[in-house]
């Protein structure tokens, strides 16, 4: 074995070191607080005031915390999680939240409160696509739907499930959707419990129950989407949706959708760290030693309810998106550099005007634009959206480097095919491409890379990618540590495995590596 | 019947016009050495004769066929027409020997163990058995053009253009390459031979022509050519070749450039290396420590030339100032190099101008 350098000790006393010293920080979720208020006096959310407020992005909050906190700095986020880290983290001090939803996030994450007094009362309806017959059919028959439950007691027996603290009762029954009706579209947030988030791996949550309740009373067929809160009301107009699940109804939204009667209610609070809320009630439990913290941790984002199988699931998707769009972009980059071949100006400008587009196009708006207006109306599923989008895109890179590769192999090599005898296109497929698609291969390798990480966006238009379920898990466990590093080392993993799976390609199609084998079996 | 007939050939690019007007016959086993000074067309010529640059206008018989037709397929001329390239353009990514095949199954329909075999033999012709198996970039200079030779011969042309075959090469290995080109003139293959090489045209050829003025200037056999050239710029062309005139007009002159200008010349004439060594160092001995240094030798005329009978070479040193003889009377340790070097040195002084004259061989 080689001897280690001192250079090498000095690289690993330092890894050790920024382990040691980041590593607790991180699982702790957290500096230390300098001084815990005074918990004789009453914390309102005037304390608040001037300090480093999140905002749920995509929601009323905004204005309402322009309203509550007129002299702060205000940072805005997507979705509870990253509020959530964002608070223990003292990036922020404060945020606005629904009442509901902070119950079950104390429930889960003791290091967060909230004050007890709501600043608003609110009322929360589904939204339906405005101005289509079809939809408003569809909203009327909710509302009649909502009368009945709130007559015979289903709504209040609902409510006792969903914000009650009995887990084992938190389930959907998603049986008897005959579908003889058709098939609605429901588009949800899924990190917004106990409204809607994902449970044992299946959407559940109050407005899920509700949703199912009603579609088995009228004969249909459940289709569940999930995007961002920002990103809902973009989707019903797209049109690939009928409704979405609770909102606050403001004025504002009145004019661009079409409001149900109130499913539930609830009222804005203040969100905060517990120990910055006298009113809160205290931690109490004893902090455990680090490896258990460790253990409880994993436990909990990984093991419980099985959410590993949402991991699982999470990288079945990313993994299939990269795939596809690697193949059916490398195809279209190929079909890009036929057409290049050809004497067609025209076809060479073409080409160069989709390359120079595509790369000046950020994924996320490509992506986007193609699932929320060009393919808003056709019904196709998201993934095939991705798909689709990721190969173009893709495609665009490829192609260039395609190009550069064909450029760099010298055109003496054609000409001596052609002197030979080979016509035009033999020499090409013969000599040129497999010597230019060699040579390329480090880069294209390097290109699928960017496109596995790329493919983490894919959240944006509704699926569930593994980052939008590693999302899903920090909203049902209020921790970012655990997920995010997991999430992080999966996708270095797929990473070296596309590595290590390219390189035994390589080694299969080099004539070079190919000699030697022969030699190597002949010796 | 002439095998290649060239008709009112005319290549133009944008802003320059290679080749005006070209007409041309080339017989079975002509070995045609196609020589002249850089960019009067030669390369083109070439080129547009196996069409891998198109002609402007005119036209190319190949065997009774007009190869510049429309309808020609000229995939299936180049077959018989073999062509050999300055940049020896071997396929990367085969070896050797699957460079040598690839035509001959690919095209011809050979089976691959006969082409293998026939292959094999054309490696061993061309003394490169033990590189079957190597890749291009594995090979130096001079392996990788016999290799590109070979490949052409596969095909079994009817003749074979050579586009400056040693241009790229280093001097030491243009032998090993001029040496194969030479064998296959004696089996009677029909060659055009784009060169630099003068005295291996005039070695290798039946026919030499000189290219010049956009067209075929002057052609002929090598004696006539190199002998007796009929045209003024044959001659001049034919003159500069044999002689290197350098003027020095004091004492700060570029001895460097002066010095690979020497090389070049003796490069030029294929003259051993030894001899060019031994002029290079007679010049620095003679010219620059021996009369460069002195008052009033200025200008300095020093004329190398080529011997018109035999392979020697004459240094003729002309210089004014009073009577002086570096040889006789310099530097004793130049003077004995000198000596040594040389096969007779002579030394006139009349009219105020000396007159030295220094014959090597």
């Amino acid at each position: 074995m080689k001897k280690l350098k001192r250079t090498d000790y000095f690289i690993i006393a330092a890894l050790a070191l920024m382990l040691a010293l980041f590593l607790p920080a991180m699982v702790a979720g957290g500096g230390e607080e300098e001084s815990a208020p005074d918990s004789a006096a009453k914390v309102t959310y005037e304390d608040f005031n001037g300090r480093k407020i999140g905002i749920l992005t995509g929601t009323n909050m905004e204005a309402e915390s322009f309203r509550y906190f007129p002299d702060s700095e205000y940072l805005y986020f997507d979705g509870y999680p990253n509020l959530n880290a964002a608070l223990l983290t003292g990036k922020i001090d404060a945020y606005l939240g629904d009442e509901p939803a902070l119950k079950s996030i104390h429930a889960e994450q003791p290091d967060i409160d909230y004050i007890r007094e709501r600043l608003t009362n609110n009322q929360y309806s589904f939204a339906f696509r405005k101005n289509e017959k079809k939809e408003k059919h569809l909203r009327d028959q909710l509302n009649e739907f909502l009368a009945k439950c709130r007559e015979d007691g289903t709504l209040n027996e609902i409510d006792a499930i969903w914000f009650g603290v009995d887990d084992s009762r938190k389930v959907v029954d998603m049986k008897g959707l005959t579908g003889k009706n058709g098939t609605i579209h429901v588009v949800t947030t899924s990190t917004d419990e106990p409204f809607s988030y994902i449970k044992d791996g299946r959407h559940v949550g109050y407005d899920i129950d509700v949703t199912v309740r009603f579609c088995r009373a009228y004969g249909y067929k459940l289709e569940i989407g999930d995007v961002d809160f920002a990103a809902r009301i973009p989707a019903l107009a797209s049109g690939k949706y009928e409704f979405t699940t609770s909102m606050n109804v403001t004025p504002e939204r009145e004019e661009a959708v079409l409001f149900s009667d109130p499913v539930s209610e609830g009222g804005i609070v203040v969100a905060a760290r517990t120990k910055e809320i006298a009113g809160g009630s205290p931690t109490g439990t004893q902090k455990p030693g680090f490896f258990e913290g460790v253990r409880q941790s994993f436990v909990k984002n990984f093991i419980r309810e099985n959410r590993y199988r949402l991991i699982v699931k999470g990288i079945g998707v990313t993994c299939l998106i990269t795939l596809l769009s690697v193949i059916a972009g490398s195809l279209l980059a190929f079909l890009i550099c036929l057409f290049r071949r050809t004497d067609s100006v025209l076809a060479g400008r073409i080409c160069n005007l989709y390359v120079r587009l595509l790369q000046g196009t950020p994924m996320v708006v490509l992506l986007m634009i193609l699932y929320y207006v060009i393919f808003a109306r056709s019904g196709m599923a998201a993934l095939w959206v991705a798909v689709i989008g990721f190969s173009l895109n893709f495609a665009a890179y490829a192609s260039e480097i395609l190009r550069s590769g064909i450029e760099s192999i010298d055109g003496g090599q054609r000409e001596a095919a052609l002197a030979l005898g080979f016509t035009e296109n033999q020499a090409f497929f013969r000599f040129v491409f497999p010597q230019a698609v060699l040579r390329q291969l480090p880069v294209y390798r390097g290109e699928i890379i960017t496109l596995l990480k790329g493919t983490s966006v894919v959240g944006y238009i509704a699926i569930q990618d593994l980052t939008k379920m590693s999302d899903i898990i920090r909203s049902r466990t209020d921790e970012a540590f655990f997920p995010l590093i997991v999430t992080a080392v999966i996708y270095f993993l797929l990473a070296y495995l596309i590595t290590v799976i390219l390189q035994m390609i390589w080694r299969a199609v080099d004539p070079r590596m190919k000699q030697k084998r022969k030699g190597g079996a002949a010796r | 019947m002439s095998l290649i007939r060239i008709e009112h050939l005319r290549k133009e690019y944008p802003g320059v016009t290679p080749l005006k007007y070209v007409n041309a016959e080339i017989g079975r086993g002509d070995v045609i050495s196609v020589i002249g000074p850089s960019g009067t067309g030669k390369s083109t010529l070439l080129r547009c004769l196996n069409q891998l640059e198109k002609p402007t206008s005119g036209t190319v018989w190949f065997d009774g066929v007009d190869i510049t037709a429309r309808d020609c397929r000229i995939d299936m001329v180049r077959r018989k027409m073999g062509m050999v390239f300055q940049s020896f353009n071997l396929f990367a990514n085969l070896t050797v020997l699957e460079n040598i095949m690839a035509a001959p199954v690919r095209l011809l329909g050979m089976q691959p163990q006969e082409a293998r075999e026939e292959a094999l033999r054309l490696l061993r012709k061309v003394g490169l058995t033990e590189k079957a198996d190597s890749f291009p970039d594995e090979l130096s200079g001079g392996q990788k053009q016999r290799v590109a030779i070979a490949r052409a011969i596969a095909m079994k042309p009817e003749v074979i253009l050579f586009d400056e075959p040693t241009s790229a090469l280093d001097p030491t290995m243009v032998g090993e390459v001029l040496q194969v080109i030479r064998g296959l003139a004696r089996e009677g293959m029909t060659m055009l031979i784009v060169t630099h090489e003068m005295k291996f045209a005039r070695d290798v050829s039946n026919r030499i022509f000189y290219m010049d003025e956009g067209g075929i200037y002057e052609e002929g056999t090598p004696e006539q050519i190199f002998g007796n050239p009929a045209r003024e710029k044959t001659r001049i062309f034919i003159k500069r070749l044999k002689q290197l005139p350098v003027l020095i007009e004091n004492a700060d002159f570029d001895f460097i450039g002066v010095s690979s200008q020497l090389e070049n010349f003796g490069k030029d004439n294929m003259l051993p290396r030894r001899l060019v060594r031994n002029i290079m160092l007679v010049f620095e001995e003679v010219v620059m420590q021996g009369i460069a240094g002195r008052e009033g030798v200025f200008p300095i005329h020093v004329m190398t030339e080529l011997s018109e009978t035999d392979d020697s070479v004459v240094m003729k040193v002309d210089y004014p100032g009073g009577r002086f003889d570096p040889v006789a009377k310099g530097d004793e340790l130049s003077s004995a190099i000198v000596r040594k070097l040389a096969v007779s040195v002579k030394h006139q002084y009349d009219e105020g101008r000396n007159r030295l004259c220094i014959v090597l061989r």
